[in-house]
Formats: structure tokens, C-alpha cells, sequence
């Protein structure tokens, strides 16, 4: 394998997508009947021996329920008497499914680009995608191009669409037994010449249709396609860039190209640095609809905002996930999330898009203050209400041009490298944003 | 999957097919290179598989018996190759001898009428730049030529028909890390030991469906089976392939092995297995002049058909109204090993003198075929003809409604002079010319 031929494709990152800061992931498929896991962790905080047989990702469902002795595949017997896997994608109506009613919570969320599952780990397609007969959402189940409905209601809002496809696993194409441990994961994938045309036909496909301005593969590709010629993958990007000049591409690739990084959870947060990175994460502890989740699994709006927040000031976009019933509607307490986070971007949304890292200032979490930089503007955003003081060397702010932004100017006093203000009751829930020319 | 899908299919076999007889399979591979099994029997004579697979016969098996654990191929391996990657011998098999033309005089002086060269065997590797094979094939590797290519306009100048074999069943790139074959329980259902997800299916598709673009194959012969996944309608679908495939070979064949619930226009055994196979419509037995198909550098004569063998297996499948698609393993270099090229040759110089009394025989089921003497029957037109491989006087059943014993002639020779004797007749068959049994016609 010549991995060299990847670096042809090295370009700057597209300014929308570094500028995007805040995108939405949905993980919708047959694993949304069952909508079960058991809520055991964030990813990257758990135990690698506990994590497979204890899985959190309600989407992994078929993987677990195959693990000998796992909750999940006692779960399975109890509830579905043991059905085969496919038989979820039947069961799978998506009878409530309003894409346009999705696309306007996103679009309030302050969503600059939304993220669907065309094929997640369980090989099922949400297209009607080359090759797969009729196991796809477009014959069975729902019965739609859910790829495609998704991606005319997010840019009919006016929201950018990108596409997530699981390269590196396909439960339909191998023959391996279980994952069990985390090597696993990279391990026991299918790396042929037969997947690698298959993960071709389909990424081309999905790329001629939808024209997707992300492309998102997920734990790997096939290594028989890392190379140059004909259903390589070096022939998708080329293809990709040709179509669709300003798409961006992930970093699971297993090749050395991509436009920017991916962390996880709390997983290979190494990666959390560059010209261009983003974070993912469900607002629970999985990315598919669990059940099982109540609210001490999910971010509360504040902690939503903050790791968004925490996010842009490093520099990174925020790809956080909905995972919607299989009715097709979004669980409530992820909506409100949602709302939440769109209510104080509404007001705030001037320290976030577009922004840059400030350099010269430093991030506290007593008071909790992060800082985002817009050419000259310093943006402090601070939670706390009432008096408070933190780090602002003079070199980078003028206390004199400070004001709140959805409010009016804010006398800040200096002592030192240090500067103190008394922050009002914010008028959305969430930190305030001081600004500074 | 439905199960009436593939009964758009039935037809009549194309009257080439059955008047054909003789065609000759090419099994040539990077197995050539280590060109190694044990010559232990015939496929259908060994009861117990996991002796088979581990002392596996079938040179073209190698890099699955080389991952048998203490199988004594994959000791030959260790000692022979150092262990190497299966793939290195694809860049070992350099083909510096391979002259199609002259592969192609040879098959039709033996009386081939069709030839059907190995297009990708079990491992994977195929003979022409296949899609989506990157460089794994023989145009990018190795012989650095489209094989396939090359035999298919070889076999064609010479007047014979060009065909295609494709493991549709196995594929052990796309099954690499899966344990080898070591036993024969299960390559139907359990899914374990033969690709036949969507995956492989397209690419199998892809793969036929260029392969009759590029050669219109007069037979399209697929081995083991075909991926399940497959087993339908609709875009890369078999019914669609073969749908394709008579389209655009209107008078193409295709073998049975796609699975019992699809199509054949015709059946297949293989040496002794399957012999259910033979009779009823059209069929076709296969094998190796020696025990393998791939060349097998350990085999000897002790291992291979004679001439007067050969075509004693020839005639009786004849007789019983098949065709008999016979091996040739070249080697590495390319050239047909001597103990086969004899074989070749002597079917030739046979064919020579009798190939009349034998293309577009129909089977005569209403005469009995005898051993002692050794006489085998087929008909054409107003004639019946007797296959007798006996010298001086013999008698033999020849029932007088069937065979007019007043009008027999040596053929491509003069008259012969016959006894009726009830059912039987008697003659005196002179000693033959070439090596071979007497043809003896019989007009009416």
C-alpha cells in the first residue's frame, strides 16, 4: 500500500466549514426499534474490556446482542424472542418522520450543517444504495429515500448536508465473530476487493445524488482501496472534490488525508488541535435512540453550552447528535437541549460563527470564562452572574469597548493582568458574552 | 427470494452445445508456479472430505491446503517457499513460454470444440484486468497479460468456441480471514465458508458482466456456487445477469453450478462426483487428465489417463448423449506438460480418422452398452454408430430394429463384413490405425 498517493489531495480547509462551528449528527436506524443499550459511560472513559460486552451505542445493538452473556443479548431474547437483526428494519415505520419539522428545530438549534447515517455498522442503507437489493430504508421499513429527504429539508432551511457512512464495518459483509474488545473494532472489518468496489459504488453514489458537503466515513476503509485507479479511494476523492469543490472529508479514513479531525467523546481528544477538528458526541451517552437513557445520562442545556463553547474556543466545530425515535420523532429532552443551545446562539451567535481561537487570553473555570477571537474582537464568554474577575492581559482587551452582547456596554475594571466586571441575570438561560474591540 | 424468478430462463440448449462433445478446460494460476498436491484419487472416491482437503489432490487448491495445519502442502510450502504470501507466486508466474496460437492448434488438432480457461479460480486472482481488482490480476502482475483476452482470439482463429470459468463460490481474497476449507459440511447455508453478502455480489456481477462484454463466452461456467445474496431480481441481480448474458450471447450455455434454486442449461459431474448428474438433457463431465486440474508437478503417468483411457471416458460419456470437458494444466512458463500434450495428441491423431461418428451423435439408449467386448453407441442422421475397442473377432448385442448389420462400414474406412445372430452380431475388427477404439457405422 502507497499511502504517499493520499497527500495529492492535501488543500486549505474550506473557510464554511471551519467557520460552521456547530453541526447536527443523526443516527437513525433499525437499532431505533430496540433502543437499547446500557448507559454505562461516555466513550474513552470506560474500561475497554467492560465497553463491548456493556455497549452505551444503542446503534452497535447488533454487535452486542451477539456477545455470549451480555445484558444486551439477554435483553434481545426477553423483548424480541431472539428475532433476526433484519427483521427491526421491518419494524422500522418512521410513521411520524417530518423532515421539514427536523430541519426547523436544526435550523433554531443554530445548526450550520446536519450529518445523517446512510450506512451505519449494520450494513442497512438509508438510500436505496447500488447493490443492496432490498435492504434499504427505500424497500423496507420506512419506505423512503431517507437520505435524500433529509438532505432537501436541511437545505431547503438553509442548513449545509454532509453524509455519514460506516467504511470500516459492515456487519452484513463479514463473516467475523462479535467485537469484543476495542481492537476488535479495526481488526475484525472487511478489507477486500469486493467491500472496497461495494463502499465505491456507494460512496460515488451517494456523492453524484446529494452532492454532500461532508463526507464522514467511520473507523476505517477498506485497505484494498488505499490506492490510485479504478474503485480506489483515492478515485472517490477525486471524484468527491470534482463534484463538490467545497465538500470537506473526515479523518477515519486510515489514509493521510483529510480536511480536518475527529474526536469522540472523550475519545482521541489528541486530535482536538490543527486548522480543523471536530467533536462528536450524543447528548446522551449514545448516538442511536436508548431508551434506557433518563435524564442523569444527558447533557443539561448548560453543559450542552458549555462543551460548544469550550469547543470553539480551541477552534473546533461541535457535531452533536439526535438520535431520533423509530418513529421518527426527537426524543424531548434532546429537542430541548437543542432549543437551548439555539436560544443563546440567537442572542450570542456573533462570539461563535466565524470565530477563532484568541491566543492571547486564557480559558478559567473559576469563573468559568472561555474566549473566542473575530479579527480584533475578543469575545469573554462567562458563566457567572454577579461579580467576577479573571485573566485579561491589557496587551489583548480594552475594558473601555466592552459591552453584552444582547445588551448594552458593561463597565470592566482592570487590576493588573486581571479584570473584574459584575455580570447581570443572563436573559437566555446560558453564559454571557462579554465583547471586546 | 422468489422462487419462480429464474424460470424465465428455460430454453432449449443450443444445438452447438449438444453436438460439441469435446471442449477442454485451461486451469492455469499462480498455483502453477508451486504446481504441488497429492495425488491421493479422484474427486468421488474418497468418502472422508477432511482427508481430502488436507491431502487435497487439486494443485489449484493450494493456498487452501497450505493453511490446513499438518497438511503436507503446507510443509512443502515452508520448505519449497519459505512460507511466502500466497500473492508472491502471482509475481513468480512469469508465463515467458505462453503462445496462445500454438496452445490453440494443439486443442483443436484434438478435436476440441470449445475451450474454457479459468477467468479467476479460488484465490481470487483473475485473468484479465478484472474491475475493481486494482492489481491483482495477471495484466498488472505476473504474466503482465490478459490471458483471457489472448486465449479467447487464439481459440476463435483456430474455429473453436470460447468460454469462461468463474469461481462464483469461492474467492479467498475476499474470504482471507476466514480458517481454510478443511471439511465439506456446509458450503450451502451456514454462510461460513463461501462469500455471499451484497458486497461480493456486485463484485462477482461486475466481474461476469465484464467478462461477456469484453469475450462474449460461448459458455459461461461458474463454479460452486453463486452468492446468495444474488439470488434475485433487480439490479445486480443473477436473473439480471443472466439476462445480460443471452442478450448478448444468444446462443451461450451456462453451466449448473449457480445453485440448485437458479438455472442451467445444462449439468455437470466431476470425475466420479456427481454422477447423478449424467443424462437427462444436457451434461457435461470435467476432469484432469491426471488428479488435478491444476498442473501437479508430483503427478506421473501412474496418475494419468492414457490415450486409449481417455478416450474410452470420451466415448462412453458420448454414448450416454454429454459432453466431456477434459483438463489441461500448463505450467508456469506456460506450455503443456508432455504426459497431457501426449494425451492431447492422441485424441487428436484418433479424431482425426472418427470425429465424424462422434460431433452431433445423439445418445441411442435402446442399445445396451457391453464391456466385454468393450462397445459404446451413438446415432446421427441415418446412422448408428458403434464404438468398439476390441481387435479379431467379436460379437455383441446389436438389436436387428436398430442396427442394419448389411450395411457396415469401418468408418473413414471400407465395408466390414457382419453375422447376425439373433440380437447379436459378429465381426472381425482389424487392427486399428491409431491408437483407439474401431468406429463401426451402421447406415440404415
Amino acid at each position: 500500500m502507497d499511502l504517499e498517493v493520499f497527500k495529492r489531495f492535501e488543500r486549505p480547509v474550506p473557510s464554511w466549514f471551519t467557520d460552521a462551528k456547530f453541526g447536527i449528527f443523526i443516527h437513525w436506524g433499525a437499532y431505533s426499534v430496540p433502543a437499547w443499550a446500557e448507559p454505562t459511560g461516555e466513550l474513552g472513559t470506560v474500561d475497554d474490556k467492560e465497553w463491548m460486552k456493556h455497549n452505551p451505542y444503542a446503534e452497535w445493538y447488533y454487535n452486542t446482542i451477539r456477545i455470549e452473556g451480555s445484558p444486551a443479548q439477554k435483553h434481545h431474547k426477553e423483548v424480541h424472542g431472539g428475532a433476526p437483526y433484519d427483521d427491526f428494519l421491518d419494524q422500522w415505520k418512521a410513521s411520524k418522520f417530518n423532515p421539514d419539522d427536523w430541519a426547523a428545530l436544526f435550523a433554531k438549534a443554530g445548526a450550520q450543517y446536519v450529518i445523517p447515517t446512510t450506512k451505519h455498522h449494520d450494513g442497512i442503507t438509508l438510500w436505496d444504495a447500488p447493490g443492496t437489493g432490498t435492504r434499504n430504508t427505500v424497500a423496507r421499513g420506512p419506505k423512503r429515500d431517507l437520505v435524500g429527504a433529509i438532505g432537501d429539508a436541511v437545505r431547503k432551511a438553509g442548513i449545509k448536508f454532509g453524509v455519514y457512512y460506516s467504511g470500516g464495518l459492515d456487519w452484513s459483509v463479514d463473516n467475523f465473530p462479535p467485537m469484543t474488545i476495542g481492537d476488535h473494532v479495526r481488526g475484525f472489518r472487511p478489507s477486500d476487493a469486493a467491500y472496497a468496489m461495494y463502499c465505491y459504488e456507494h460512496i460515488t453514489d451517494l456523492i453524484n445524488r446529494y452532492k454532500p458537503d461532508v463526507l464522514w466515513d467511520d473507523i476505517e476503509y477498506p485497505d484494498f482501496s488505499k490506492r490510485e485507479g479504478a474503485y480506489s479511494l483515492a478515485a472517490i476523492f477525486d471524484h468527491y472534490y470534482k463534484t463538490v469543490p467545497q465538500g470537506v472529508i473526515n479523518d477515519r479514513w486510515g489514509v493521510p488525508h483529510s480536511d480536518y479531525k475527529t474526536s469522540e467523546y472523550q475519545h482521541s481528544l489528541d486530535n482536538e488541535s490543527g486548522a480543523a477538528w471536530e467533536n462528536c458526541r450524543g447528548i446522551g451517552l449514545s448516538f442511536g435512540y436508548n431508551q434506557i437513557e433518563d435524564e442523569k445520562h444527558y447533557m443539561s442545556i448548560n453543559a450542552a453550552q458549555h462543551h460548544l463553547i469550550d469547543i470553539v474556543s480551541r477552534g473546533g466545530n461541535l457535531l452533536l447528535n439526535v438520535g431520533p425515535t423509530a418513529d421518527g420523532e426527537i426524543p424531548a429532552f434532546q429537542r430541548k437541549v437543542l432549543e437551548g443551545i439555539g436560544a443563546w446562539l440567537d442572542v450570542n451567535k456573533s462570539a461563535i460563527y466565524a470565530s477563532h481561537p484568541a491566543e492571547d487570553v486564557k480559558s478559567s473555570d473559576s469563573p468559568w470564562v472561555r474566549w473566542t477571537a473575530n479579527g480584533k474582537k475578543r469575545f469573554a464568554i462567562i458563566d457567572a452572574t454577579g461579580a467576577v474577575e479573571f485573566d485579561a492581559p491589557e496587551s489583548a482587551i480594552d475594558i473601555k469597548s466592552a459591552t453584552v452582547l444582547g445588551g448594552g456596554s458593561i463597565a470592566v475594571t482592570r487590576k493588573g493582568s486581571k479584570i473584574s466586571m459584575t455580570i447581570a441575570a443572563p436573559k437566555v438561560e446560558g453564559p454571557t458574552v462579554v465583547a471586546f474591540n | 427470494m422468489v422462487d419462480n424468478v429464474f424460470d424465465r430462463f428455460e430454453r432449449e440448449v443450443p444445438e452447438w452445445f449438444l453436438d460439441a462433445k469435446l471442449g477442454f478446460m485451461v486451469s492455469w494460476g499462480a498455483f502453477s508456479v508451486p504446481a504441488w498436491g497429492e495425488p491421493i484419487g479422484e474427486l468421488g472416491t474418497i468418502d472422508d472430505w477432511k482427508h481430502w482437503f488436507k491431502h487435497n489432490p487439486y494443485a489449484e487448491w493450494y493456498y487452501n491446503t497450505i493453511r490446513i495445519e499438518g497438511s503436507p502442502a503446507r510443509e512443502f510450502h515452508k520448505k519449497n517457499f519459505n512460507d511466502c504470501d500466497y500473492d508472491d507466486l502471482l509475481d513468480l508466474w512469469k508465463a515467458e513460454n505462453f503462445n496462445p496460437d500454438e496452445w490453440a492448434k494443439l486443442f483443436a488438432y484434438a478435436g476440441a470444440q470449445y475451450i474454457v480457461p479459468l477467468s479467476k479460480h479460488h484465490d481470487g486472482i483473475t485473468l484479465w484486468d478484472a474491475p475493481g481488482t486494482g492489481t491483482r490480476n495477471t495484466v498488472h502482475r505476473g504474466p503482465k497479460r490478459d490471458i483471457i483476452g489472448e486465449i479467447a482470439v487464439a481459440v476463435r482463429k483456430a474455429g473453436m468456441r470460447s468460454a469462461v470459468y468463474y469461481s462464483g463460490g469461492l474467492d479467498w481474497e475476499v474470504t482471507k480471514t476466514l480458517p481454510a476449507i478443511s471439511d465439506n459440511t456446509g458450503h450451502d447455508g451456514n454462510g461460513l465458508t463461501r462469500p455471499n453478502d451484497a458486497a461480493y455480489s456486485m463484485y462477482a456481477y461486475k466481474h461476469v458482466i465484464d467478462l461477456i462484454d469484453r469475450y462474449k463466452p460461448d459458455v459461461l461456467w461458474n463454479d460452486i456456487e453463486w452468492p446468495d445474496f444474488s439470488k434475485h431480481d433487480g439490479e445486480y441481480s443473477l436473473a439480471a445477469l443472466f439476462d445480460h448474458y443471452y442478450k448478448v450471447v444468444p446462443h451461450g450455455v451456462v453451466n449448473d453450478r449457480w445453485g440448485s434454486t437458479t438455472h442451467a442449461d445444462y449439468k455437470t459431474s466431476e470425475y466420479q462426483f456427481m454422477a447423478d448428474n449424467e443424462g437427462g438433457g444436457a451434461w457435461e463431465n470435467c476432469r484432469g487428465i491426471g488428479l488435478s486440474f491444476g498442473y501437479n508437478q508430483v503427478e506421473s503417468e501412474l496418475h494419468s489417463l492414457s490415450t486409449e483411457s481417455a478416450l474410452r471416458h470420451f466415448l462412453d460419456i458420448v454414448s450416454r448423449g454429454g459432453n466431456f470437458l477434459l483438463n489441461v494444466g500448463p505450467t508456469a512458463s506456460g506450455e503443456i506438460p508432455e504426459i497431457q500434450k501426449k494425451v492431447l495428441m492422441g485424441l487428436g491423431d484418433w479424431m482425426a480418422i472418427n470425429s465424424g461418428a462422434v460431433y452431433a451423435t445423439r445418445a441411442i439408449k435402446e442399445i445396451p452398452a457391453t464391456d466385454t467386448p468393450w462397445v459404446r453407441w451413438a446415432k446421427k442422421g441415418n446412422s448408428v454408430f458403434a464404438y468398439i475397442d476390441a481387435v479379431g473377432s467379436v460379437e455383441f448385442i446389436a438389436p436387428a430394429s436398430l442396427v442394419n448389420d448389411k450395411k457396415a462400414t469401418i468408418f473413414g474406412g471400407g465395408a466390414i463384413s457382419a453375422t447376425r445372430n439373433g440380437d447379436k452380431i459378429s465381426m472381425t475388427v482389424p487392427a486399428p490405425k491409431v491408437a483407439g477404439p474401431t468406429v463401426i457405422e451402421f447406415s440404415k
